[in-house]
Parts: structure tokens; sequence; C-alpha cells
């Protein structure tokens, strides 16, 4: 306990020295801190925005493969799937069937493509309570025709309140469609993300894709958080496996993994369906994640490759400092192991110090980063919160980091400290080092 | 007596309709054949120019090579400048796109999804109006002044993505001169216009083409066809060394 209250007071009395060598780690921390958290949040922001798109964290959806090869969209056996749901134990807040297909808008000059939710509003009067008009009525949502769009979709295509849209898309089997939509409401948002998906009427959007009005392609699952969705998913995806046969779930090999070309082994025969989740469509993100924690430990190391030097070489000219003091401590008794102590003490606390000086400034940065509003519009904001950048603590690299830092800087420290312990306290009294 | 006539009147019609279908089947089949050119190579060069209302022409220039005996394609971008050395190699059902600017080649599978979709590649293949349509109206007329005859088809099954067309073919060379794309809730989607055939060993391909968006209002796009060859072409041009070789001169 005594070379511990030694090495504090040490580092005490020399508070500029230990400032900067303490500055010199915490930098390092601080900017390791910083990438892991914010690489994590990125991560946490993008399954958020998936989900909240998406409206559901598990996704259902059913393909069925015709004689001649080509496949259609075919949720086949709709009552047996939510049985499955319903008895898998899995705790399921929300359940949305809908129909959904990607379409292209045209107004005049104007065109462009976005997702049509096709909405049953009776089913789904939570939703419609949630909408936030800036223009407009739910009162007339039953219009077969009518649509909600975004109020920046609407801004692109220069659409008002009973505007007549012309809608192209493809049906189940691929053939053109067209139909007619009517504007009935305009959503708030002007943010990127609200204006990735619009809102129609489910039966009007059946007719045009081909399938019974009374029809749905996809079930969507919300669960009570996203920490849920993995184990979930997994439990579900066995269940349904025992009865139907399942496409296999999404794995990505590395972030190089396009959406665009997703490869699939083709031999499947008949109905089958998929599950898919918010974490798969971002698994690649967290693979990401990996990568950028690895390149910061990387940095990391190097970074303190370069202040052990620092810090041995310090501890090194204190050392010559003290050559007098640790003479007096040997003849006074002190033995080689507590100098040593000693000093390795000093080094520890100083990594400690430095190391939490680094997370808190980070914290505090990262705190008053989140609170800069970096817009909604640009695609950057699928890696925002509302706009703003999300750091999510993540422990176990924050421990990591801590001991790297720690270890190392003891090594940088063990050197000086032994050649310390190693003094002969008569030469060290006459200073004759 | 009257049932007699009846059915006399039903036989004679639907022979009629029968006779005429015939006749109309052998058009649309000598406008399939018109595509075929399963025997031999040939190489083009298409000048792609794209005009919407308030924007300037787009002009894309793009080398083709087409191997269809076994299912070789290569596009090669000449235009615009921005685009130039981008390739499109197909070989039966692989394809790569290659940058340039990276010097990278992505590889996709014909017979793997688009996107996120169960749509598939293979599905945009083109399509054969004898085997995919059946005619659902056919009759004489004329196209300002050439003989025509109009032709409407509907698709034979769901899958084929247009399902209506109408075809305006001139009587004397049984070359189609005008298309119509209709949608699957009978809306006019596109019309084709083939104003110049040209040969190639006997075989005519349409030297230029306009394309009217009729969504779009003011939307088209012309398509000119130059340096039409049926030589036959080297076998390492459908190869990925070829794209990679031609960047590098």
């Amino acid at each position: 306990m005594k070379y511990i209250k030694i090495a504090l007071r040490n580092l005490s009395r020399e508070k500029k020295r230990s400032f900067l060598l303490g500055g010199a780690i915490a930098f390092g921390l601080f900017i390791v801190t910083v990438v892991n958290c914010a690489s994590a949040g990125a991560v946490q922001a993008i399954s958020e925005n998936i989900t909240r798109i998406a409206d559901g964290h598990i996704f259902i959806q059913g393909s069925k493969k015709l004689e001649s090869g080509k496949t259609i969209s075919n949720l086949e056996d709709k009552d047996g799937i939510l049985q499955i749901i319903e008895e898998s134990g899995i705790t399921v807040t929300k359940i949305n069937k809908r129909s959904e297909v990607q379409i292209e808008l045209i107004f005049g000059d104007n065109n462009t493509r976005t997702q049509f939710s096709g909405m049953n509003w009776d089913r789904e009067s939570e939703v419609k309570n949630g909408f936030v008009l800036k223009d407009g009525s739910l009162d007339s949502l039953d219009e077969e025709q009518g649509i909600l769009i975004n109020e920046k979709l609407a801004e692109n295509l220069d659409v008002h309140i009973n505007d007549m849209i012309i809608g192209k898309l493809q049906t189940v089997t691929g053939q053109t469609n067209v139909g007619d939509f009517k504007v009935i409401g305009i959503l708030k948002g002007t943010d990127m993300l609200s204006s990735l998906t619009s809102y129609a009427n489910i039966k009007y959007v059946n007719k045009l894709i081909g399938i019974p009005e009374d029809d749905y392609q996809t079930i969507y699952l919300s669960l009570e958080s996203l920490d849920d969705v993995d184990s979930s998913a997994d439990i579900l995806y066995d269940k349904l496996s025992d009865k139907y046969q399942m496409k296999p779930r999404n794995t990505f090999t590395g972030p190089s993994m396009s959406f665009a070309m997703k490869k699939e082994a083709d031999d499947w025969v008949g109905q089958r369906y998929s599950l898919m989740t918010v974490t798969e469509m971002v698994g690649f993100l967290d693979q990401l994640v990996g990568i950028v924690d690895n390149i910061s430990l990387v940095v990391l190391i190097l970074l303190f490759l370069i202040i052990i030097v620092g810090v041995a070489n310090t501890f090194r000219m204190i050392m010559y400092d003290r050559v007098k003091e640790i003479g007096s401590m040997r003849a006074m008794g002190m033995q080689r192991g507590g100098i040593r102590a000693i000093f390795l003490y000093e080094g520890f606390f100083l990594s400690l110090a430095g190391a939490f000086s680094g997370i808190i400034f980070a914290a505090i940065v990262m705190f008053g980063l989140s609170f800069i509003n970096l817009g909604t519009e640009s695609a950057a904001t699928f890696f925002l919160r509302d706009g703003h950048l999300v750091f999510l603590p993540v422990i176990f690299p924050l421990v990591r980091n801590i001991i790297l830092v720690s270890v190392l800087t003891v090594l940088a420290v063990l050197f000086p400290a032994n050649s310390a312990a190693k003094l002969d306290p008569a030469k060290a009294i006459a200073a004759m080092y | 007596m009257k049932k007699l006539l009846l059915l006399f009147l039903i036989v004679v019609t639907g022979w009629s309709v029968a006779f005429a279908d015939t006749n109309y089947q052998e058009i649309l089949k000598s406008i399939d054949d018109l595509q075929d050119f399963s025997d031999m190579d040939l190489s083009l060069v298409w000048t792609i120019v794209g005009m919407k209302p308030g924007e300037d022409k787009s002009v894309r220039k793009i080398q083709v090579f087409r191997r269809d005996t076994e299912e070789k394609f290569l596009y090669l971008f000449l235009k615009p400048e921005v685009d130039k050395g981008q390739g499109f190699l197909m070989s039966e059902d692989n394809a790569w796109m290659y940058d340039p600017g990276s010097r990278k080649f992505s590889h996709f599978s014909l017979k793997e999804n688009i996107g996120d979709t169960d749509a598939k590649n293979e599905d945009i293949d083109g399509y054969s109006y004898v085997d995919d349509y059946s005619i659902e109206n056919a009759e004489e007329s004329k196209l300002g002044k050439i003989d025509v005859y109009v032709i409407t088809l509907v698709a034979k099954t769901n899958e084929v993505s247009t399902p209506k067309v109408k075809l305006w073919v001139r009587k004397d060379k049984n070359l189609p001169i005008k298309q119509e794309d209709y949608s699957l809730s009978d809306r006019l989607v596109r019309t084709m216009i083939f104003p110049k055939w040209t040969t190639v060993d006997g075989r005519y391909i349409p030297s230029q083409q306009l394309i009217l968006d009729n969504l779009k209002k003011g939307e088209k796009t012309q398509i000119t066809i130059s340096n039409l060859s049926n030589a036959k072409i080297p076998d390492d041009v459908f190869t990925k060394a070829y794209l990679e070789r031609i960047n590098n001169k």
C-alpha cells in the first residue's frame, strides 16, 4: 500500500510531466473510443431506420416456381404460417400483412420511383393514427385509388391533393401494368427515409399486381426490441422449416456483398418461403464494424508503440532525476522490489488516468456531436438517427483497450524500473550515475 | 331453317377467322425469323439518342458483338466519354461488367435474382410473336400511304412482360413498321416506329428505331444502327481479356 501511495505522490508532484504523458495516452484512447462507438452507433441507426421504413423486424414472404422456371411472389399457406408464428412462443407485438410493389410514379414531365405499401386500413389503424399530414385528409383513405405520399415525393413530382398520378409497375408474374392514383394525403417529413415508401389501398395494389383483392404478400412481425430479433428469427425459421421448404437464410460473406448481385442456388422447385430480419439486412455492416474495430485496434497498438517509447524514455529520465531519492530509500531499507513496484505503479496509474481521461473526453465530445443536426436529405441519413450521429457504448472494446494500454505502459516502464531497482544505494546517494 | 343458316354462318365465320389466323401466323413467324441470326456472327454499332423535355439530348454509342449460336454477346461503350471502355460480356448464363476506372469485373449469373426481388435476369429475355402471343384481331389498313396489316396480339400466358401488342406490318415485305405496347390494364405504354430497315445476308434488321414513351410526354429514344457486318468475329472478342486489352490501347 505504501508503494502505491509513493507512486501516486510521485505522479502528483510532477504534474506537468504526468499531464503530458497521460495526455498522450488519453488522446489514443479518445480516437479509438470515438471510432468504435460511432461505427456501432451507425449499425444501430441503420437497423432502426430499416425497422421504421419496413414497420417490422422479421419479414416472411413466399415464392413459387412456375413450370416455365419463372419465379413469382406467392405467399400461399398464410393461415399455416400465422399459426406457426402464434405457436412458436416468440413475443410478437404487432403483425402487419401487406402487399408491396416497386412503382414508377409519373406526373406530367416528372417521374420518380418509390415503393408502395398496399395497406388494409381496417387492420392497420395504429399505423393510420400515427400519420402526420401536411395536407389532405385520412377520411378518404378507403378510396380505391387513394394514396398517401411523403412531402418530399410530392415536391419532386410537383403534385397536390386530388391530383391524379400514373403508376407503372409489374405484376407478380412480371407483366407491365399501369394504374391511376389519386393523391389524398401528403405526409409530413422531408427526409430521404420518409420518402422511400408511399401507402395505397391494398385492394387496388393487389389488383394491379395480379393477385386476389383480399390477398397479401408479406407478413411483418414487430418484436419488443431489436435485441430479440436474432433469437426469435432462429426459433421461427426452425419451426417453419419443419413444415415448409424454406429459402436459406442470408449469410453475408463480406462487406463487398452486393444486394444487386445476390448469389443463390437455383435448384429448388414448387413453393417456398423466406424469412428475413432487419439485422440480416444490416448483417454486412456488422462485419464492417468488426473490420473498423480491428483497424482501430491496430492503430491503437501502433500509436501506443510510439507512446511507450516516449513513456520509457521519460521514466528513464525520471530514474536519473530520482537517483538520490532512490539511494536514500534503499539506504533506509527499501528492497529492490519496492523501488521496481513504485515505478510500475506509477506507470500503471498513469495509464489508467490517461485511459479514463481519454474515454471521459470521448464521451463529452460524442455527447456534443450527437446534438449536431446533419440533416436528413442525403443518403448518409441511413447512418443517422433523425439527422443526428449515434454513438453506442461498446463495453468489450473499451475494456480491452484499457487493459492493452495498461499492459503496454507497464511494459514500457519495466525497463527503467529494473534499472532503478538495480542502482547501488551508496553510489546513488552520492549521485554517481 | 334459321338454325341451319345460323350454323352455316358460324362455320363460315369460324373458318374465315381460322384461315386469316393462319396467314397472319405466317406473317408473325416471318417477323420472328427476322431477329434470328443464329447461323452467323453479327457486329454493329448502336447510337442511342435519348430525348427528355427540358433536358439536353443524351447520346450513347455502343459497339455490339453477337454470336447467337453460342449465346455470347459483348457490348462496349464508345460514348459518352465518361462511360467509354465500360463493357458488358454475356456468355450463356454468366455475365460480367467491366469498369475501366477500377479495372475490375463484376460477375453475376443470369439465373440469379435481380436485386432483392424474385424477378430474374432470364425474365428479361426477348419474346416471340408466334410462341408468346395469340392473335386477337387482324385487319388490312393503311399507315400513311403504306398498305399494312394491323395485328393485335395478346399474351398467351401471364408471364409475358408485355400483355398486349399492336403491330403494323408492311404488306409488301412483311416488315413491322410500328408497334404499340399495352399494359395489362390496356393502357398504351410505348410506341416503337421502325422507319428504316437494312439487310445483312438477306435478312432484315431495323437500321433506325424511334421509341416513344406514351406515359411520359415528350420522352423518346432514337436508336440507329451502323457498321453492320456479319463477318466472323474472332473468338477472343468474347473474353474478359478483350475488354481489358481494348482499354489498354
